[in-house]
């Protein structure tokens, strides 16, 4: 069984932000100087905001990487690929998203599905890497 | 060594080559080296061409429909304009920008002025680097000028670009020995700030190049036309005489207006298109967290093969300053009422909002209050933003779009609906 410890938002859980000081009836403008800041995913997910792009994954090839169909990525065009970095890269025209693999001079990119071949990326092939991906989100319902 | 003195400032102009081809190519990098044009609102004219395209021989702002012989010739991948995500990408830009230099200042949408302050030497190479990682990160081709001076690092941004394999699309003018040469390639037209008129002008005293306007007498040239001239040539000269002007004023007017895809007659049409751009301006007005007070419509008509033109124009103050869309709508359905004539084939309609104020700290007007949602506004525009434009919007907008514009090559916004961004398999 995996383990799940959940993050308590500052305050309680609601919808409305937490406030410091008093808030006297009758005058609102005042609130919003009180107002103390909020736990943000944009926070958690985003480094680099200038070179962030979200993407949609439209496939099953990195299933084995917790990557399913309509998933979210959040993808970082600033950092450099290393090995083993989940990457958006550029085959055929098209834009896909693959983990990549760097060995012995070697490059080529992984599925995270049996079911996928690898694609490796030889002399004449250029490799073009448009970003690492470095999250993901989805919604349940 | 040509190093400026430790505190000299030093500007850097660096600006996007072919801005909105460059934004349509980061998100299809299979464009890259193939000839790509985007075109102006109702997809009217050709308003950016990359450079295959310009070799293909098109030209700017031609109208798309003279262009269409070479466009299936060329293979010439078009796009409709797309202001959305230009916008977006031309903040991420000065995001860039900013990790490099304290001091940015935006001058237009694809250009930024930067300022560096007590830099000993290198920042050429730091130019380099800028252009390597814009490039990197945001597929944005661009060139730098680096100067003493605002007019200079013009200049030398303008030959950075002119000759872009030769200088690596930088050039370094700050040491006055590199500018002669260099000054003397520029026609007198293409210096900052000099327009066809004034070149003219300085032409009959025989002033061809910014090395000729350099070396004329500025006080002579500030009698014959302004101070203006005067900065100019002191400019040139290496001394600055512009301030870097920090700030980005918050608009003090928000129009949005479009031309009709086809001539429109009916009062419900035109009730729609100005709905839509009231909406519009709404959303802009909240976002820089301003009220409005005052909304101007204006419709704009041809009578068939005649020189009459009805250009009715409505203005309509409120009792207070508002962001909330509904009264805006309002205000549109009286105006309305009293400009519209019916036979009238209307081209154009827009909104204007004014007397703009920001909103924290407004004082409500306690006898003239009207009535104020903020909270629904702001659901409203939350709303919207997640699932596209117009997903919750108020009747009036309507839903036949007879007055919608022509974008048959709109790539989609990737940036600001989710509906949009990119697919990868």
């Amino acid at each position: 069984m995996s383990k799940v410890s959940i993050l308590q938002p500052q305050g309680n859980y609601s919808s409305i932000p937490l406030f410091s000081g008093k808030v006297s009836a009758g005058f609102p403008g005042v609130v919003d100087e009180h107002m103390e800041e909020r736990l943000s995913l944009d926070q958690l997910l985003i480094k680099h905001p200038a070179t962030t792009f979200f993407a949609k994954v439209d496939g099953d090839s990195m299933i084995n990487a917790g990557i399913y169909q309509n998933d979210i990525l959040v993808v970082d065009r600033s950092l450099h690929a290393k090995d083993k970095d989940i990457v958006v890269a550029l085959v055929d025209n098209e834009f896909t998203v693959k983990r990549l693999r760097q060995r012995a001079g070697k490059v080529w990119l992984q599925a995270e599905n049996s079911a996928y071949k690898d694609i490796i990326i030889s002399g004449e092939s250029e490799l073009i890497i448009w970003g690492v991906v470095t999250g993901m989100t989805r919604t349940f319902r | 060594m040509n190093s400026p003195s430790e505190k000299a400032k030093i500007y850097a102009l660096c600006d996007v080559n072919n801005f909105y081809v460059s934004c349509e190519r980061l998100f299809r990098p299979d464009l890259q080296n193939k000839p790509v044009i985007v075109l102006s609102n109702n997809d009217g004219c050709i308003i950016s061409i990359s450079d295959e395209a310009k070799a293909a021989g098109i030209k700017m702002a031609i109208p798309y429909h003279e262009a269409k012989e070479i466009i299936e010739q060329h293979k010439i991948t078009t796009f409709s304009s797309n202001y959305g995500l230009y916008g977006d990408i031309s903040q991420r830009f000065n995001w860039v920008l900013e990790q490099y230099c304290d001091q940015v200042s935006a001058y237009s949408v694809d250009e930024s002025f930067l300022m560096f302050e007590g830099y000993e030497s290198n920042l050429y190479e730091r130019a380099i680097n800028i252009r390597k990682e814009l490039l990197r990160t945001l597929s944005l081709p661009t060139c730098i000028g680096l100067a003493p001076t605002k007019t200079l690092a013009k200049v030398a941004n303008h030959y950075a670009k002119r000759h872009k394999t030769s200088t690596q699309g930088v050039v370094d003018l700050c040491s006055p020995q590199q500018r002669q040469w260099i000054l003397k390639q520029i026609p007198i037209q293409n210096v900052w700030g000099i327009g066809r008129q004034l070149s003219k002008k300085l032409m009959t005293y025989r002033i061809h190049t910014a090395w000729d306007l350099h070396n004329a007498d500025y006080k002579t040239l500030q009698r014959l036309f302004s101070v203006n001239m005067e900065r100019t040539i002191l400019e040139l000269r290496g001394q600055p005489c512009l301030s870097f002007n920090q700030l980005a004023q918050p608009k003090k007017s928000i129009l949005n207006s479009r031309s009709f895809a086809k001539r429109i007659t009916e009062y419900s049409d035109l009730r729609e298109a100005l709905s839509y751009h009231a909406t519009r301006c709404c959303e802009k007005l909240r976002k820089q967290g301003s009220l409005a007070s005052s909304i101007s419509m204006f419709l704009y008509a041809r009578k068939h093969n005649k020189d009459y033109l009805y250009r009715p124009n409505l203005t309509i103050t409120l009792p207070e300053a508002t962001d909330d869309t509904s009264i805006f709508l309002q205000a549109i359905d009286k105006g309305l009422k009293q400009i519209y004539l019916s036979g009238e084939h209307y081209k154009k309609a827009g909104v204007m909002l004014n007397g703009i104020v920001t909103r924290e700290g407004y004082q409500s007007d306690f006898f003239n209050h009207i009535q104020q949602r903020p909270e629904l506004m702001q659901k409203l525009d939350l709303i919207n933003q997640r699932f596209g434009k117009d997903s919750v919007k108020f009747a009036s907008l309507g839903f036949s779009k007879n007055w919608a514009m022509r974008a048959n090559h709109y790539s989609g916004n990737y940036v600001g609906s989710w509906h949009d961004i990119l697919r990868l398999k």
